[in-house]
């Protein structure tokens, strides 16, 4: 008995693949528009694009990126210390890989990389026509980053850095410093822009943000089995919408950099985008700005649920710049036309601490309550706490309110 | 230590020794002496800073095996280290792992306990020894609990990494990479509980430890492993097996011991027809309670966490009812907050709880203080862990008492007739089967993940299947050739899809369709007699009735319920004989084992009420039928024995039956396994013998080496089980032996009985077992 037999009848080859002849091994030929790139590991295979700065991906012309300003790096990284970061001296990096699970078994078989040079914006894509290539390509990617002082992706602090660190590890070749200041756009993404997508792909953004427009793309997750059959079958075509989208996303690197860079500037037209920008003001503790950047947020703001939203993060920035009238007018606008919870708490403070309103915070306490009274409230895992709170507060003023009686 | 003082226990020793009742139903009362300490100085080469450590805690001089695994695991040497309960087996590795690390604070170790529940303790008292050398030795758990946070932490600076198997496989070595500085400098990796590695889980382990190894070699390291077990028969055996290498066995325990009465148990008959004795949790609870009335520290083990709740419940009543306060009485189980354990244990250690009722979860490690009782409802299952579970009470000076007290169940039944079996030579060897080739491909594949194999690499011992399956792997587009180097070609994480504890690849999963929730997996294989359309399924003490087992897509619907009944499925079952390993002659009969096909069709489920165990309905089951290849032992008679023997065929065939019944249930006993490891058919004409044979198989895929085991040792199995059925005091057979007589006939017990006896018969020429003492006596007399 063979040991596919043996292996059949004790049924280990649940979820495997039927089994197919191996082919010859087909000659390796080139790729057009690629070239062989050969070092002291070997020989893979490169492309390179050179596009003027001008050059327009969508809505923004590449050369925005480069002029991307201090302050917006850091709003973008929400770290100031990154505002020192050098995007015509960054890498921007996006990797095509065998699997999307991770792990060491995992390998990226193309690597696009660019950067910004005197004359415009260089792509090179870094591609292994077998297994056995990839010290090769490795080598040569450690060499551009040796030029490079850091680095752009979309998702590639949990990604496409720690796999590419991985190969370096398993194929025993000198690791480069990968741990220069880095970019993580997804990052950035999910501040400025989870406040009106609901979907945070690079895709979507371009679609929805960047107007760029992708024609037979091939999606993401169909991209190793396509390569596992580019490597019986040596057909090239197989690979070209990876090409591309690979190429494509790299493009789309910069293009989400100026589009985040113009949303800083406040010249954005969308206004969960000056909303995405404020939050992150504020939580970088810029809180001036912060409150500019929610007003702005609200001069566009045209659907009831996302104004009340802004409204309360303005309200509460208000309050930390100290301004407690300007505060109290958003929360008054607040209880006024949604009956808002936190609203009317942050009002019965005020007034009997701040304004000390015994009257008029009793009545805000008594809103209060009854609107926590209301089903949608009573669900709502802090009820049992504001509840006590509450009720805490409304007996204080009411001694409060037999002593001024007195 | 406590403060009760010994007198208690000695009166109550006295006053059972007068009771005639109790007396009647012991079946022995061991005594045994207390053992004086043999000690030995520090060897030479120790840090002072760590002898230091050790006389802060009033540690003057070692045990003498603590100082000898010191010495041989300084000298580079793979060591088991064989020990009782409470002799201080955790120094054997921390002193040796310790001393390392404080010469050379780049090193690392890796310690691997077989369950999660024991690492925290474990963690404790490293933290302690670490804390008074004053060295800096970062020790961590790292599990599936362990926060995304904390791991990075771990992972370059963890000194001592305490994980298990499972994390092993599918949490650090797929991500090896991460781990370059743990794996490049791994000086030691611990191996406690050694004697859970067997069967299936051994099997696995086997191969984490292949894949382990091959990372080390990448990386430049070459660990050496500290293992620890339980009492086994075959030790330095299962540990060389499991790594592959050579392993030195240290068994001089040189720990002191206080005197312990050991007390074999067994509840009276109530019912002869139908085998029954009184119920052992019953029976369990009064033995308990009359320690604890005399305020005796007591632990109590139970099998399954129902009884834990159940016998708890009846322990505080019973203070209750002497106005005694019942939370001197707790639980203690799995499922259990951690907090909540850590209380009880800490209760315990200071005498504010007086007993504890506890699954085998405080059979392990967890340090618990002295208890002077431990009363086992049921046996455990392995010689070796009844050991342990009798080693909580008394730990080194001091009289102690355990008491096993028998279930109805065969084996059971054999241990309490049995002592020389029980209290002799441990007879329970560890089986496993590395090269099981479910199993060895799962890790193939693991380890090709990992890092591609090179041509002419080896996996542990299997260098041709190893070829044979890499060429495999590549027809089948999971592997990719090239460059002398086989890549990994998939888009899946390996490790994800092998459990570390069953050898099939495939589960079935149960979902509870009222709660919209997943309440379980079990075996693909086992599937179709559990959770065929209307059966009840039990899970975590909750009925569920089955809607519908949807066999394409490896899904069962189930509903909770509540009724009276339990259901039954019976299937037939065929072998076939692929290949034999091996057959030799035996006295009564022939004897072999090989690879076999072992196809199983669900027929019916019988509805059988509880307690009554009557017979209350019964369907169909509509089910293809299930092939298994596997391993299996098979034992032949002659063409016409029943002539012989005087009986009919159809006679023959229910003493067959009869004979498969018992051997199902003993043979468990003899390779460490799990009633379910095993299964027993009989056909009175094998269409492959074409003589009357029982086969013993293996259920697991592939086998993972039981029936090799049993062919070895077949004669020493039928006596053994022939001693049982001679000696169960029912008329016909009950289901503490052959079965029921409705099962088996009105000739079932007698034939069985004499059916053993020809396969019991000695083997010249091979030295068979290991001499049991009992097997010489006549075989029909019972003691109780
Ligand atoms: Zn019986």
């Amino acid at each position: 008995m063979t040991l596919s037999d043996r292996l059949r009848r004790i049924g280990a080859l649940h979820g495997i693949a039927p089994a197919a002849p191996i082919p010859e091994p087909a000659p390796r030929e080139e790729l057009s528009g690629f070239l062989p790139c050969s070092n002291m590991y070997g020989t893979f295979l490169m492309s390179e694009r050179l596009y003027p700065l001008e050059h327009a991906h969508g809505r923004h012309a590449l050369q925005e990126a480069l002029a991307c300003e201090a302050g917006a790096l850091g709003v973008l990284a929400r770290d100031r210390s990154m505002g020192a970061f050098d995007v015509s001296r960054a890498l921007f990096l996006d990797t095509e890989t065998t699997g999307l699970s991770g792990g060491t078994g995992t390998v990226a078989f193309l690597v696009g990389v660019a950067g910004f040079e005197p004359g415009g914006f260089r792509v090179r894509q870094l591609f292994m026509r077998d297994f056995d290539e990839e010290p090769a390509l490795l080598f040569h990617l450690s060499l551009l980053l040796e030029e490079r002082t850091g680095i752009v992706t979309y998702n590639g602090k949990s990604f496409d850095v720690p796999l590419l660190a991985t190969r370096f590890i398993a194929n025993r070749l000198p690791a480069p410093e990968l741990d220069l200041p880095h970019l993580d756009l997804l990052h950035t993404a999910r501040r400025l822009w989870r406040h009106e997508l609901s979907e945070l792909t690079l895709a979507s953004l371009e679609r929805s943000v960047l107007a760029v427009m992708r024609t037979g793309d091939v999606p993401g997750m169909m991209i190793p089995a396509l390569y596992f059959r580019f490597l019986t079958e040596r057909r090239s075509d197989l690979l070209e919408p990876v090409f591309s989208h690979n190429l494509l996303d790299v493009l789309s690197l910069v293009s989400v950099l100026a589009a985040g860079a113009r949303a800083c500037r406040g010249e954005g037209e969308r206004v969960g985008e000056r909303y995405g920008v404020a939050r992150t003001l504020d939580a970088m503790s810029a809180r001036e700005e912060a409150v500019q950047a929610y007003r702005r947020a609200l001069a566009l703001c045209r659907e009831p649920a996302l104004e009340r939203t802004v409204r309360k993060s303005l309200a509460r920035a208000l309050a930390r710049l100290g301004n407690h009238d300007e505060s109290a007018v958003e929360w008054r606008t607040l209880a006024d036309r949604w009956d808002d919870l936190d609203a009317l708490e942050a009002l019965a403070k005020r007034a009997e601490h701040r304004t000390r309103d015994l009257a008029e915070a009793s009545a805000c306490v008594e809103r209060a309550l009854a609107r926590l009274n209301s089903p949608i409230y009573r669900a709502v895992r802090t009820h049992d706490r504001r509840r006590a709170a509450l009720l805490s507060r409304r007996e204080r003023l009411h001694a409060k309110l037999a002593r001024a009686g007195a | 230590m406590r403060g009760f003082p010994d007198h208690d226990v000695d009166r109550l020793l006295d006053e059972i020794r007068g009771d005639a009742a109790f007396q009647e139903r012991l079946t022995n009362w061991k005594v045994i002496p207390a053992r004086e300490a043999v000690t030995a100085p520090f060897p030479q080469n120790i840090d002072p800073r760590l002898i230091g450590a050790m006389k802060s805690r009033g540690i003057e001089r070692l045990f003498s095996h603590q100082s000898e695994a010191l010495e041989r695991a300084a000298r580079g040497e793979n060591i088991v280290v064989v020990t009782p309960t409470a002799s201080g087996k955790t120094l054997c590795y921390n002193l040796p792992v310790l001393n390392e690390l404080l010469a050379r604070p780049e090193s690392r170790a890796l310690y691997l306990f077989p369950t999660k529940a024991l690492s925290a303790d474990q963690l404790d008292e490293l933290h302690g020894i670490v804390t008074s050398t004053g060295g800096d030795v970062k020790t961590f758990t790292f599990d599936g609990d362990t926060p995304a946070d904390a791991r990075r932490a771990i992972r370059s600076a963890g000194h001592i990494v305490v994980t298990n198997p499972d994390m092993l496989h599918s949490g650090i070595l797929p991500h090896h990479t991460r781990w370059v500085k743990l794996f490049e400098n791994l000086k030691f990796v611990v191996l406690d509980e050694l004697h859970h590695y067997r069967g299936v889980f051994g099997s696995h382990l086997a191969n984490v430890i292949r894949r382990l190894k091959r990372i080390c070699r990448f990386y430049g390291s070459n660990p050496r492993f500290i293992c620890c077990s339980a009492t086994i028969a075959n030790p330095g055996e299962l540990a060389s097996r499991l790594l592959e290498d050579a392993v030195t066995v240290v068994d001089k325990n040189g720990a002191p011991s206080g005197e312990k009465h050991f007390l074999l148990y067994n509840p009276p008959v109530v019912n002869r027809e139908l085998g029954i004795r009184r119920s052992v949790i019953k029976e369990s609870r009064d033995v308990a309670d009359r320690f604890l009335e005399k305020g005796c520290p007591t632990i109590v083990f139970a099998r399954s966490r129902l009884t834990v709740e159940v016998l708890t419940t009846y322990l505080k009543e019973k203070m209750s009812r002497r106005h005694k306060n019942p939370e001197l009485i707790q639980g203690y189980r799995g499922g259990y907050l951690p907090t909540e354990r850590r209380a009880i244990e800490g209760a315990l250690r200071d005498g504010s709880v007086l007993g504890v009722v506890s699954t085998n979860a405080l059979e392990l490690g967890i340090d618990i203080g002295s208890l002077e009782v431990s009363v086992m409802c049921g046996y455990p299952g392995t010689v070796a862990s009844a050991w342990q579970q009798a080693g909580r009470a008394g730990r080194r000076q001091g009289r102690s008492v355990a008491v096993m007290i028998a279930s109805s169940s065969p084996l059971d039944q054999y241990m309490v007739a049995h002592p020389d079996y029980f209290f002799g030579r441990p007879p329970e060897g560890a089986v496993l089967n590395p090269d099981n080739l479910v199993i060895l491909m799962s890790h193939v594949k693991c380890a090709a993940f990992e890092l591609p194999f090179e041509d002419g690499e080896n996996f542990g011992a299997c260098q041709e299947d190893l070829d044979e399956l890499l060429h495999f792997l590549e027809e089948h587009r999971v592997l990719r050739h090239v460059g002398n180097r086989w890549h990994w070609m998939a888009d899946v994480y390996p490790a994800g899809d092998v459990s570390l504890r069953s050898a099939t690849t495939d589960n079935v999963v149960i979902h509870d369709v009222v709660n919209d929730r997943v309440i379980g997996e079990i075996d693909w294989p086992t599937a179709p007699l559990i959770v065929h359309d209307e059966a009840i399924y039990l899970h975590q003490s909750r009925q569920y009735q089955i809607e519908r087992f949807d066999y394409e897509n490896k899904r069962a619907n189930a509903r909770p319920v509540e009724v009276d009944y339990y259901t039954d499925a019976e299937s037939k079952t065929d072998i076939k004989v692929l290949d034999i390993f091996e057959e030799r002659p035996a006295p009564g009969g022939q004897r072999a084992h090989g690879e076999v096909a072992v196809t199983t069709l669900p027929v019916l489920y019988k509805k059988i009420r509880f307690h009554t165990h009557e017979n209350v309905g019964w369907g169909y089951i509509h089910l293809p039928e299930q092939e298994m290849q596997t391993t299996s032992f098979w034992f032949s008679y002659g063409e016409n024995d029943h002539q012989t023997l005087g009986v009919t065929a159809e006679e023959m065939g229910l003493g067959l039956k009869a004979l498969a019944n018992i051997l199902s249930q003993v043979a468990p006993l003899f390779v460490m396994g799990e009633p379910h490891d095993l299964r027993a058919v009989a056909m009175v004409q094998s269409p492959f013998t074409r003589r009357p044979t029982v086969y013993v198989y293996d259920n697991h895929p592939g086998g993972v080496g039981f029936s090799e085991r049993i062919f070895e040792d077949c004669a020493r199995l039928f006596r053994s089980a022939g001693e049982l059925v001679g000696g169960c005091p029912c008329p016909d057979g009950c289901p503490s032996c052959v079965g029921p007589a409705l099962e088996i006939g009105p000739r079932g017990k007698e034939l069985a009985v004499r059916l053993l006896a020809l396969g019991g018969m000695e083997d010249r020429g091979v030295l068979s077992g290991q001499g049991l003492s009992a097997a010489s006596r006549p075989s029909a007399s019972a003691e109780a």
